[in-house]
């Protein structure tokens, strides 16, 4: 399967904390991708590398077999939303989306876009305005208004309601239907069993697995649904009690 | 409760003297300077205020229409706690009388602060009345503005206004015991109203959203917090309306940089322009008008320009400052995934061609006031937006910032020098 990102014996260290430890796993392309983890798994940094705001202290990062670090700001093919919002304080979220779409020239998106995600009442209001879930869904519309190959989403699902997990969800297979690659990290294990369609399991920023959930359980000869394989992963790994080393709180990953 | 008021009060005080008495007395030496160079105009040239009572008083209806339709601030500041503790209770009346109580005092010191000016120091019958009517009137005004924030009708606002300012006015004008008569009409026009806003409705709502940013902005300074200060400044300002919006500007990649930074001009805060402005008018008063001849050490030509040059200089770095703060906030949301898809040079040059815009505008201005030689002045003009753009570039790059700035500064300042 060809891949369109692999990490190659990453580390990454804050002072004695050791954040990824020589983590290599591949990110197949045209695919939904669930990057699984506890916090303080190194989810979040795992993915800070992967759009240049961290660099390794060791290893590489390629994108399509090229150096993610030597790719152009003009042309970078990766699009993110992040755990904790991103906005320019002064513009409204109509001038948020004309800004990025003018940018991209993605401006006959914008208006299915502010439809899709109930967006119409909050055009003319300031991020700091917003509740928690629109500045989500807000993240979510500058994301996918961009051109790119790979989208990141730290924690999407976070703050939005029921109905919104699910059009966020559907967004997110569509991007794989036009041939886009996702690549999402969240707590919400059933979610992303009935959308991904391989893993990669990190514990403590080391790798448990990766591959298709049919194709883990088979190398570990059990039987088990996304969040007992998971559990039994890092409690093998770890020697914690059952249960205990998981938690699905959707809490915030502090990395 | 008057008691707890009046302690809270002081604490507050006792804060802001404790950080900011530097300031405080830097400002004190200012106002004694300027009233004593003012008084000392007026007795030199046998100028008498008294003469021109009509004029003072159209002054002070004209300040106070300015105050009532553009003044932010609102007219009587409860703590919010007060208000979130008390606001069911039967204390909410004695606090808001309280609250009222204050304002009257306030308007009354500044009052008895003014009318002896105008009426040479001389206790008569006369100055006590003209107190009293002084402090009607800006008790009336304060009661309009607090009457327009509660959505008032402005036909109702209008009307008030313009009564109690021809009261004010007759009252000012007219002299012996007819003077009394207006000011009479102007207090019971005061009690009437008093009497009906004790009942009107309040916008309760948006007066505690307004009581909590101003307590949670007067803490932050009180306290020195810069970094909280600058977030709810941020915040506040960005929750104000705007009529241009960047979406009504014909965008495409190629500009529409150039039209955020242009709208980031367009909403810069007006304090920041007029607190430029002022340095560039100081700059001007000071060396080119005889305004401040009679204060001693700035009226030597040197010092004169030598201040100028500071001003000048001032002016220009902090206008750089603010546009590369911009240039910096984009490059802080890049790097924390609000990808901007363009190259760092782009990135800055859409920002400097207005920022240099702005400065080559105001030199050229600067440039006709002061007289200076035409050639030389282009020579400083074209210098000053090459080191700017350079200083961006290298600022943006992150190299040597502190050395960037130092010299960068330096030439704003000698090159400031040229323009005498």
């Amino acid at each position: 399967m060809k891949s369109i990102l692999s990490f190659n014996r990453v580390r990454k260290s804050f002072g004695n904390v050791v954040a990824l430890d020589s983590i290599s796993f591949e990110v197949p392309e045209n695919k939904i991708i669930g990057l699984i983890g506890a916090n303080g798994a190194g989810k979040t940094t795992a993915l800070r590398h992967i759009i240049r705001y961290l660099r390794p202290d060791t290893g590489s990062i390629l994108f399509k077999e090229k150096d993610i670090y030597s790719l152009p700001d003009t042309d970078f093919p990766v699009t993110y939303i992040p755990d904790t919002p991103v906005f320019f304080d002064e513009l409204s979220v109509m001038e948020h989306l004309s800004f990025i779409s003018a940018m991209y020239g993605t401006e006959k998106e914008v208006e299915p876009l502010i439809d899709l995600l109930e967006l119409k009442k909050h055009l003319d209001k300031v991020p700091f305005k917003l509740s928690k879930g629109t500045k989500q869904k807000l993240m979510v519309a500058c994301a996918v208004l961009r051109q790119f190959e790979l989208l990141v989403a730290d924690e999407p699902f976070q703050g939005l309601d029921p109905v919104q997990i699910n059009v966020l969800r559907q967004m997110l297979i569509d991007q794989k239907e036009k041939g886009k690659t996702v690549l999402v990290s969240t707590h919400l294990l059933s979610m992303v069993e009935s959308m991904c369609d391989s893993y990669i399991m990190i514990d403590e920023g080391r790798l448990l697995a990766e591959g298709s959930l049919k194709d883990i359980v088979s190398q570990h000869n059990i039987v088990a649904s996304l969040e007992e394989l998971y559990l039994y992963l890092a409690n093998s790994n770890q020697d914690y009690p059952d249960g205990a080393s998981f938690t699905g709180d959707g809490g915030d990953d502090e990395e | 409760m008057m008691g707890l008021v009046v302690k809270q009060s002081l604490r507050e005080i006792k804060l802001l003297l404790k950080n900011y008495w530097t300031v405080i007395v830097g400002m004190g030496i200012g106002l004694i300077i300027f009233f004593d160079m003012l008084v000392g105009q007026i007795y030199q040239s046998s100028f008498s205020l008294a003469d021109h009572m009509l004029r003072i008083s159209c002054v002070i209806c004209a300040l106070e229409l300015f105050s009532i339709l553009f003044q932010k601030t609102l007219v009587f500041i409860i703590h919010p706690a007060t208000m979130h503790y008390c606001f069911n209770s039967g204390y909410m009346d004695k606090i808001k009388r309280l609250y009222f109580y204050k304002k009257c005092l306030t308007k009354l010191v500044l009052a008895a602060l003014i009318c002896p000016v105008l009426y040479n120091f001389r206790i008569t019958l006369s100055l006590f009345v003209a107190i009293i009517t002084l402090f009607l009137y800006f008790m009336m005004c304060s009661l309009i503005r607090w009457m327009k924030y509660n959505g008032c009708k402005w036909l109702k606002i209008a009307a008030l206004f313009l009564l109690s300012s021809l009261l004010f006015i007759f009252g000012s004008a007219l002299s012996g015991n007819f003077a009394y008569i207006p000011s009479a009409f102007l207090c019971v026009v005061f009690v009437v109203v008093v009497s009906f806003q004790n009942k009107a409705a309040v916008n309760w709502a948006k007066y505690y959203e307004d009581i909590s940013y101003t307590a949670k902005s007067s803490y932050a300074s009180r306290h020195k917090l810069m970094g909280e200060m600058a977030q709810i400044t941020k915040e506040h300002v960005a929750n104000r309306e705007h009529s241009v919006k960047l979406y009504q500007f014909p965008l495409s990649k190629k500009n529409v940089l150039f039209f955020k930074a242009l709208l980031e001009t367009l909403r810069m805060s007006k304090q920041v322009m007029v607190i430029l402005g002022l340095l560039l008018v100081f700059a001007v008063t000071l060396n080119r008008t005889s305004l401040f001849s009679q204060v001693p050490l700035i009226n030597e030509p040197l010092i004169a320009q030598l201040i100028g040059i500071f001003s000048i200089a001032a002016f220009i770095t902090n206008l750089k400052e603010i546009y590369f703060k911009q240039i910096l906030a984009i490059k802080e949301k890049h790097t924390a995934g609000f990808f901007i898809p363009y190259k760092s040079y782009q990135i800055v040059w859409y920002y400097a061609v207005i920022c240099c815009s702005i400065l080559t505008l105001v030199l050229l201005l600067l440039c006709m006031i002061l007289g200076t030689n035409i050639l030389v002045g282009l020579g400083v003009i074209i210098g000053f937006d090459l080191v700017l753009l350079l200083s961006f570039l290298l600022l943006y790059k992150g190299k040597g910032n502190r050395i960037v700035t130092i010299i960068t500064n330096m030439i704003f300042l000698f090159g400031s020098h040229l323009l005498f």
